[in-house]
């Protein structure tokens, strides 16, 4: 074969593995009910590729079987035939052999296919007898032994050593083997399910063991039959030599995607005999070659070494996958595949756990070496070179080996198409299932030791997680529900999130359970945020099934899940949304064995820091101005990189602050300064002050959360092995376990995440109070904020004003104050000040004495001014207007808030006077003379304070008024009702400010006459520019009543008379 | 019938001790343990023995010796001798040699070592020597006790390893 065909070849090969992949998922997803057109087509097409590609090339029996599933596929396309179970069942069956021969074309002619052939063509015609199609090229049956009668290749087919792909789906009759008719009857009456198995006897290691699992399996049925095939193993190495096999027929009511399970056995060693054809018609044609069959189906006396002839590469690959963790390990290689293909061999997995090991000492002993030598090298000639080369090698072979182990995890999705589909049935829930980054690849051991975890959290999910389709259309979802598995690579760790759009899980309901339970106390719930009870889940003991069903277990689970993940090097977090879905994280290290990290010193004690975790490593020098340490919630962060960092101390984590005792009391005490080197040179600040400390901020991601790590020094960069701690240093969660550095030392590694854990660190809450933080900061900008002026009359209360309605403050003795009757005056710049006192007008205390001194607040803006005496100043205080107008309601007052957790009362300046000096304040009465005809007012403000309270002073002013939120509001109100007088108008508010709300009056040919006037509390010449730009015609403060009635007024007579002219 | 048993002896200030010598893989001397955080007082730290990590307890703490001194002049001087204890592996292969009067306490996987003052001979005496402790009542030490015996010129203290290794203090 030239090159080129073997490129073409190579070629066809990747293409077809794609096509029936895409096959397999399509025949997988397909709902019977309402199978859609363009899913059978692309099935269609597909199959057709590969049909036709494997006819170019000769591939005879490639291009038969998909010809007969691709006249299947045409008939359900044109609505001739529809899909059945039975039917989809027997594709995916064709489906496999396709991908076995696919994978070993060189064989792929040697290839048994008659049954599957027989199987799907069986649908074309229901009544024909299977035949061999007419595409079929008979004479290219090759003369291998095992297929050259294709009348008897059934028989050859199960004699232990030939095990067939399509066996697994494609009954024979050899299969029923000696299992009495009425056996057969009775548990196909009952709906059982019989079973073989064939295990090689290794497996068991030895007799007893097997007998013992032989009782086992009686438990579950009974069994038939049990032969071992091969010599009697003597001893286990034996049994590895001859391959001896032990095989049984067996029955039971155990449904096949448990039985692997619960027989123990690899799913690819038991198989379920098809005994449909025992339900209908006991008697129809294809029982015939029972009687033929019966004899060729006792066992083998005599043992041959196996052939494996029909082995397919994919078969092959299969009995390697990882969730088979007792997968033959040592089957002899494939005498064929040798022959056609040097590319791969079988190693021992022990020979290469050895070689993992050796690899990791070599790194050790190089790192010694690296060290001892470090100043040798202008003395040794050649030295430099050679320690170079040393150490890129030793690096390489240690990359090399590590990769030798590493898997795709593919082959661990591939199994789940499957799970879900046959635990879909079973639940009656429609769930599709969605793989993604199937080439990420991990260590072997951890893909072995994921199989279970992933099984069972794909499990959980979909028992827990996705509703029934009744229920997720009564919430609007779409009835088939999503399970993602997929894989990715961040920050050096394997991620895998298992993801589903099920009911999610509320964090209240956990943590009641919880508290139920016992597990938490009903304190430690309410101390605990959403985060926090979610994973609750995972301690021992927790279940959250309602009613423990046998397929996700029985409470053991996620404690359980969680420890063999961290058993891993791992880590599993829980994230829900209620309602919309659920997802488990899954980190996981690449591999076990070797780490590089980080060599830090804190207080003379070195640490390894995984660099995996490590971002980047901030140096810092004490008192840098540019270091930006704030503290919140008295928990220090580095605003770094315009991110907020948690800051912890890494001697305070792990407790090495120094304690002392106390020279007079004999007491032990915390030793206050900062390190070691403080400790040493106390005393000594001269010194100190000289040189600046410098140390490390290890910036650490662990799991969501981003830390910086306080240490005193960065020491080095190694490599480091690995090795576990004992009981009696495992009880912090602080290391993840020890290494001997190159210098022979010893060093603990760190656990960034368990360090977040021992610290009592509350990330999640920091986190959350940044946000609360921008929330409040975004908010605050819509806001309005007013400064406020408190003072007090030395009694309990405490009253404000707001500060732009004050012209001034002065402090005055007693004495200078004139009593003329019951009135009070001060004299001020040659004028009478009538005085005004707070309890006089109010409800509020009296004053105890008097004091030497009082204040008068000097309101600006009144026609008749009077000066407020109080006792004392308090504060100027901005804040936003969030007045409680219910609680307190007295004339005078606008309203009381709470500042500082101390009620103030707001006072309403303009109802004083007017109370105080009625003779001066009837000008509401003569106002509302201007007033030709009532006018109408469109207020638009968006705190309710301001908007109550200027609505009431127009009002009162004799306005009719309608008020609008924001500028959106007020546009709506418009476009309805455009006969307003006025438009009043605050300028910042949220969804459409007053300038943009007047830029859209002002356009709006309808609106553009309605004159506008903006009020604001800010009192700024650039606000006045930019809403005289927009279109307001005039401008005021707010609260400023006086002067906006005023100005009101002007701005509605000249827009009656037609001029603009108003300011 | 009486049988002939070994001890390793060994001294934690003036008091004698014993170990099976089934139990003691080695003594090593003048070991500096890198001593761990959040851990155990009796906890000294971790040394390197040829390669492989050995979890080190200070005897002393653990028996409730409270020496006044700092942990630093511990470390320099008097604990440097370290008893180096079989794991589990080695320990099955022993099981047979072990006499019922003094069986053999698994201790779990992990290396670990015993830091003492001093490492005596190890001495040999029949098993009915071994008495039961002394029920006085007003020595913290007693609940490590496993037996006593008494030897020509001093009292011998057989250490409960089990009791010694059991993590609830």
């Amino acid at each position: 074969m030239s090159d080129m065909d073997r490129e073409l070849i190579q070629e066809f090969v990747v293409e077809s593995r794609e096509h029936l992949e895409d096959v397999e998922r399509d025949l997988l997803d397909i709902d019977i009910e309402q199978s859609d057109q363009e899913t059978i087509n692309r099935i269609f097409r597909a199959v057709h590729s590969v049909k036709g590609a494997a006819g170019f090339f000769g591939f005879e029996k490639v291009n038969r079987l998909a010809h007969i599933m691709e006249n299947v596929l045409m008939k359900v396309r044109d609505g001739e035939l529809s899909f059945t179970g039975d039917m989809i069942d027997a594709l995916l069956a064709g489906n496999d052999v396709l991908r076995a021969m696919i994978e070993d074309l060189d064989h792929s002619e040697e290839t048994d296919i008659d049954g599957v052939v027989s199987r799907v063509s069986s649908f074309l015609d229901p009544n024909a007898v299977p035949a061999p199609v007419p595409t079929a090229a008979p004479s290219k049956v090759d003369n291998e032994p095992a297929t050259e009668d294709s009348q008897t290749e059934v028989a050859a087919d199960t004699d232990g050593e030939n095990k067939n792909l399509e066996a697994v789906q494609e009954p024979t009759f050899e299969d029923v083997g000696p299992v009495p008719a009425e056996e057969i009857e009775r548990i196909v009456r009952l709906g059982r399910h019989l079973y073989v198995i064939e295990n090689p006897f290794y497996w068991y290691g030895n007799t007893d063991r097997l007998l013992s699992t032989v009782e086992e399996w009686r438990k579950l049925g009974t069994v038939y039959y049990l032969k071992i095939k091969g010599p009697y193993p003597d001893s286990l190495e034996d049994s590895v030599e001859f391959e001896p096999t032990v095989k049984a027929w067996v029955e039971s009511a155990l449904e096949p995607s448990l039985a692997p399970e619960k027989y123990e056995v690899s799913p690819s060693r038991i198989k379920e005999v098809d005994l449909s054809r025992f339900k209908i018609t006991p008697k129809a044609n294809k029982e015939q070659p029972t009687a033929d069959q019966s004899k060729p189906a006792a066992p083998k006396p005599t043992p041959k070494p196996p052939t494996q002839s029909n082995i397919s590469g994919n078969e092959q690959k299969k009995a390697s996958r990882p969730g088979q963790k007792k997968a033959p390990k040592a089957t002899k290689a494939h005498h064929k595949s040798a022959k056609s293909s040097n590319e791969t061999i079988r190693v021992k997995t022990n020979l290469l756990n050895r070689l993992m090991e050796l690899a990791g000492e070599l790194v050790l002993a190089r790192n010694r070496l690296l060290r001892l030598l470090k100043n040798q090298h202008e003395e040794i000639e050649g030295l430099e070179t050679v320690l170079h080369q040393l150490d890129s090698v030793t690096t390489e072979i240690q990359e090399r080996i590590m990769q030798t182990r590493l898997q795709p995890i593919g082959v661990l999705f591939s199994k789940f198409p499957r799970v879900v589909r046959d635990l879909s049935g079973k639940l009656h829930k429609e769930v599709q299932l969605v793989t993604s980054g199937e080439e990420v690849e991990l260590d072997k051991t951890i893909i072995e030791n994921l199989s279970d975890i992933l099984t069972h959290l794909v499990r959980n999910s979909l028992d827990h997680g996705i509703e029934s389709p009744e229920e997720r259309e009564r919430k609007g979802k779409p009835r088939k529900g999503v399970v993602r598995l997929s894989a990715y690579h961040e920050a050096g760790m394997v991620n895998i999130d298992i993801q589903d759009d099920g009911k999610g899980i509320d964090p209240l309901i956990i943590g009641q359970k919880a508290v139920e339970k016992g597990i938490i106390s009903q304190d430690e719930l309410e101390s605990k945020n959403d985060r926090e009870l979610l994973n609750l889940i995972f301690m021992p003991g927790f279940s959250t099934a309602e009613q423990i069903s046998d397929v996700s277990g029985r409470g053991v689970g996620m404690d359980v899940v969680k420890t063999n993940i961290e058993k891993l090097g791992g880590s599993i977090e829980l994230s829900s949304t209620p309602g919309k879905g659920t997802l488990f994280n899954l980190k996981l290290p690449l591999t076990l064995a070797i780490i590089p990290s980080l060599i830090v010193e804190v207080n003379g004690h070195t640490f390894a820091v995984p660099q995996v975790a490590l971002e980047e490593a901030i140096r810092v020098v004490e008192g840098d101005p540019k270091l930006k340490i704030e503290t919140i919630r008295n928990q220090q962060v580095l605003r770094h990189r315009g991110t907020l960092l948690p800051l912890m101390r890494l001697s305070d984590v792990l407790g090495l602050q120094r304690t002392f005792i106390h020279p007079v009391t004999g007491e032990e005490l915390p030793d206050r300064r900062h390190n070691l080197h403080d400790a040493r040179n106390a005393g000594d600040k001269e010194e100190k002050r000289g040189t600046k400390r410098v140390s490390r901020i290890l910036v650490l991601r662990s799991g969501r959360y981003r830390y910086g790590l306080l240490v005193d020094h960065i020491l080095d960069n190694e490599e480091i092995v690995v090795k576990p701690l004992s009981s009696f240093v495992k009880n912090t969660p602080c290391f993840s376990g020890a290494t001997i550095l190159g210098d022979g030392t010893i060093s603990v590694i760190l656990d960034p995440g368990g360090l977040v854990q021992q610290s009592g660190l509350k990330l999640q809450e920091l986190v959350e109070e940044v946000e609360q933080q921008k929330e409040a900061a975004r908010a605050r900008d819509l806001e309005e904020r007013q400064s406020l002026l408190l003072f007090s009359n030395g009694t309990e209360e405490t009253f404000a004003m707001p500060l732009p309605l004050i012209a001034r403050v002065e402090k005055v003795p007693q004495e200078k104050l004139d009593k003329v009757g019951d009135k009070e005056y001060y004299t001020t710049d040659d004028r009478f000040l009538p005085l005004l006192r707070l309890d006089r007008y109010l409800n509020v205390q009296m004053p105890m004495e008097d004091q030497e001194y009082v204040y008068i607040i000097i309101p600006k803006t009144l026609r008749y001014p009077m000066g407020i005496v109080c006792h004392s100043i308090i504060d100027v205080v901005e804040t936003t207007m969030h007045v409680d107008k219910e609680t307190l309601q007295e004339e005078g007052i606008m309203g009381s808030m709470v500042l500082n957790e101390k009620i103030v009362l707001l006072l309403d300046i303009y109802k004083l006077v007017s109370m105080a000096a009625p003779e001066h304040y009837s000008y509401e009465a003569s106002m509302e003379m201007r007033l030709d005809e009532p006018a109408r007012v469109l207020l638009v403000e968006d705190t309710p304070f301001f908007s109550h309270l200027q609505q009431r002073y127009l009002e009162e002013a004799g306005f009719s008024v309608v008020t609008a939120g924001d500028g959106e509001e007020a546009l709506e109100i418009l476009k309805t009702d455009s006969s307003f007088d006025l438009i009043v108008s605050d300028i910042i508010m949220p969804r459409m400010d007053g300038l943009e709300l007047a830029k859209r009056v002002k356009e709006d040919p309808e609106l553009s006459s309605i004159p506008m006037v903006a009020v604001t509390s800010l009192d700024s010449a650039a606000i006045m520019e930019k809403a005289t730009g927009a279109g307001f015609d005039a401008f005021a403060q707010k609260l400023d009543k006086e002067r906006l009635l005023e100005l009101l007024f002007n701005v509605l007579e000249s827009s009656r008379s037609g001029s603009g002219e108003v300011l | 019938m009486a049988s002939s048993i070994q001890v390793l002896t060994f001294r934690l200030n003036d008091t004698l001790w014993g170990i099976n010598i089934l139990q003691i893989r080695e003594n090593i001397q003048n070991v500096q343990p890198t001593s761990v955080p959040l851990t155990p007082s009796y906890v000294a730290g971790l040394i390197n023995l040829r390669g492989q990590i050995v979890t080190v307890l200070d005897l002393k703490h653990r028996l409730g010796h409270q020496t006044p001194a700092t942990k630093d002049s511990d470390k320099d001087s008097k604990n440097t001798f370290c008893i180096i204890l079989n794991t589990d592996q080695d320990l099955e292969k022993y099981e047979e040699l072990a006499d019922p009067a003094l069986p053999i306490v698994y201790v779990g996987t992990d290396p670990l070592g015993l830091l003492t003052d001093e490492v005596k001979d190890v001495v040999a005496f029949s098993t009915d020597d071994i008495r039961t402790p002394p029920a006085k009542g007003d020595n913290a030490l007693e609940e490590y006790i496993y037996g006593v015996v008494t030897l020509e010129d001093d009292i011998l203290l057989l250490l409960d390893l089990h009791k010694v290794l059991s993590h609830d203090t």
